[in-house]
């Protein structure tokens, strides 16, 4: 990861000094949070980031975001290259083209979603990552117009996992019927790749923090490491675990309405005689409907996964999990908004209510 | 379950409290406009739209949109919020949602109806709306009034 980022800087870093456009933008929020844990406010500032980005021409752009969590962590990294219309190509460290929210909401840019946080299944903060939110390899991307109907968009995106074996593999079909429904977006995703339960299970989901600190949950051992007990005992013999994840996403934006929903469907085969498949199912829907600057928010989230999942092992990832949340945002002005939000998780009936201001310039 | 009521009363006061900002009304003559290369002449409004909103990113010979953005509560900027259907804020923020998602170039910002026409006229496949008196080679009108 650190090679193919000094690559990059290294070979962007001309072209940027050239740019005909450049952007630079720094995002963060500060967070007021009650939780009925503890009964008291907690206040903290959000995760900052970092984003630019510069047009070297009419056929290459070049993107950057870092987030600092407070650990550096470079969430995109990529030159996008337009060889011709309407083929992209990207090079670089990029969102998983799965499902709607991944590519659409990245993380800093807490000023542009609805809700305070965002949906657990996709957070990249929360400690273990559900999907796999992160490629660094090569994408491409092409519209084609329907007429009469609007446009269909095909994604294909291949590249490596933070030092899992082979490739991971990414296709992402979508529809935008603009001329029977505009705003419309629907379509369908999947994914596939190798995990090696002893070089950390899901680690290169999140893109957080490095494999050397990830903390071990229950004190379970990695396959082929020693003994484990009770529930992962079954593991002992696991080789490797084939991860594919289908999503199927259908979201509406247009003023005054946003609304995202994903279905998500995750199966892991553990690779040995006889081997385990877990599953994941899990799902979130969200809607807002703008009245000029507020925007009154709900979302509902839940999902549920084996506990004998050794994908999910390291970093403690909820077993059952559902939240409702509903809010307010108010957009003071285009780049800063407030939120009031309450939300509760339902399988711990953990109730808190956070008051957000979000800034971007 | 006390404290909970009142977190959410102090949030909801602080909220009632940001001022409400109507939209500037769209008054002047103005037209949607474009650098005369690149762009397509008589659009219709939805396409207009599509092509002021970002969400469509190169006109049909493959040159790149460049939205223009008049001054902040101009009169062109209260048409071009009436093309697009959003108050002024929730446009701009729209837009820097979608270069943020790395889907758009920044869009080129005016200070005022002479900058606007000179942005456009500055570069191949620029769009925005100018008043219809500045609309001279290379700016050519692409939409109705």
């Amino acid at each position: 990861m650190r090679d193919l980022v000094l690559v990059l800087v290294a070979s962007i870093l001309p072209g940027v000094v050239e740019a005909r456009d450049f952007t630079l933008r720094l995002y963060g929020d500060v967070n007021a949070t009650w939780d009925d844990d503890t009964e008291e406010v907690a206040v903290a500032p959000g995760p900052l980031d970092l984003f630019a980005r510069a047009d070297l021409g009419d056929q290459i752009s070049l993107l950057s975001e870092t987030v600092f969590l407070p650990e550096v962590h470079v969430a995109r990294l990529f030159v996008d290259y337009r060889p011709w219309q309407p083929v992209r190509l990207r090079f670089g460290r990029y969102h998983t083209p799965l499902g709607y929210y991944t590519t659409n909401f990245p993380h800093g840019g807490s000023v542009f979603r609805l809700a305070t946080v965002r949906p657990r299944l996709v957070r990249v903060e929360a400690g273990e990552a559900i999907v796999p939110n992160h490629l660094q390899g090569v994408a491409a991307a092409t519209e084609l117009p329907v007429s009469g109907f609007g446009v269909l968009e095909a994604n294909l995106a291949v590249g490596d996992k933070a030092g899992q074996p082979g490739y991971a593999w990414a296709a992402r079909i979508s529809a935008r019927p603009d001329a029977l429904i505009e705003g419309l977006d629907t379509g369908v995703s999947g994914f596939a790749q190798r995990i090696d339960p002893a070089l950390g299970p899901h680690a290169a989901h999140g893109g957080g923090a490095p494999m050397e600190d990830l903390e071990m949950h229950d004190g379970a051992e990695m396959a082929g490491e020693g003994e484990m007990s009770g529930d992962h005992a079954h593991t002992n013999a696991a080789e490797e675990i084939w991860e594919t994840v289908v999503v199927g996403h259908l979201s509406y934006e247009l003023y005054p309405v946003e609304f995202v929903g994903e279905l998500w469907y995750i199966r892991h085969a553990e690779s040995v005689s006889g081997g385990h498949v877990h599953t994941v199912l899990g799902a979130f829907a969200q809607l807002g409907w703008s009245f000029d600057i507020y925007t009154p928010y709900a979302r509902y989230e839940q999902f549920s996964r084996d506990p004998e999942d050794l994908a999910f092992t390291t970093r403690g990832a909820e077993v059952e999990y559902r939240e409702v949340l509903g809010g307010v945002r108010a957009a003071l002005h285009p780049m800063s908004t407030v939120k009031l939000e309450y939300a509760n998780e339902l399988e711990r009936a953990a109730q808190r209510v956070t008051l957000q201001a979000t800034f971007g310039f | 379950m006390q404290s909970i009521k009142y977190a959410l009363l102090t949030g909801s006061l602080l909220l009632a409290g940001i001022a409400m900002r109507p939209c500037a009304a769209h008054a002047g003559d103005s037209v949607v406009a474009g650098h005369e290369k690149g762009v397509v002449a008589g659009l219709g409004r939805a396409d207009l739209k599509k092509y002021l909103a970002g969400l469509k990113r190169a006109w049909p010979d493959g040159t790149p949109v460049v939205i223009v953005l008049p001054p902040k509560g101009s009169a062109e900027m209260a048409h071009l919020c009436e093309i697009v259907g959003m108050p002024e804020g929730a446009y701009r923020r729209f837009l820097s949602a979608r270069v943020f998602r790395g889907k758009l170039a920044r869009p080129a910002k005016a200070g005022s109806a002479a900058e606007t026409a000179a942005a456009i006229a500055s570069k191949p496949g620029s769009i925005g709306v100018v008043a219809t008196s500045l609309v001279k080679p290379p700016i050519v009108q692409i939409g109705a009034n």
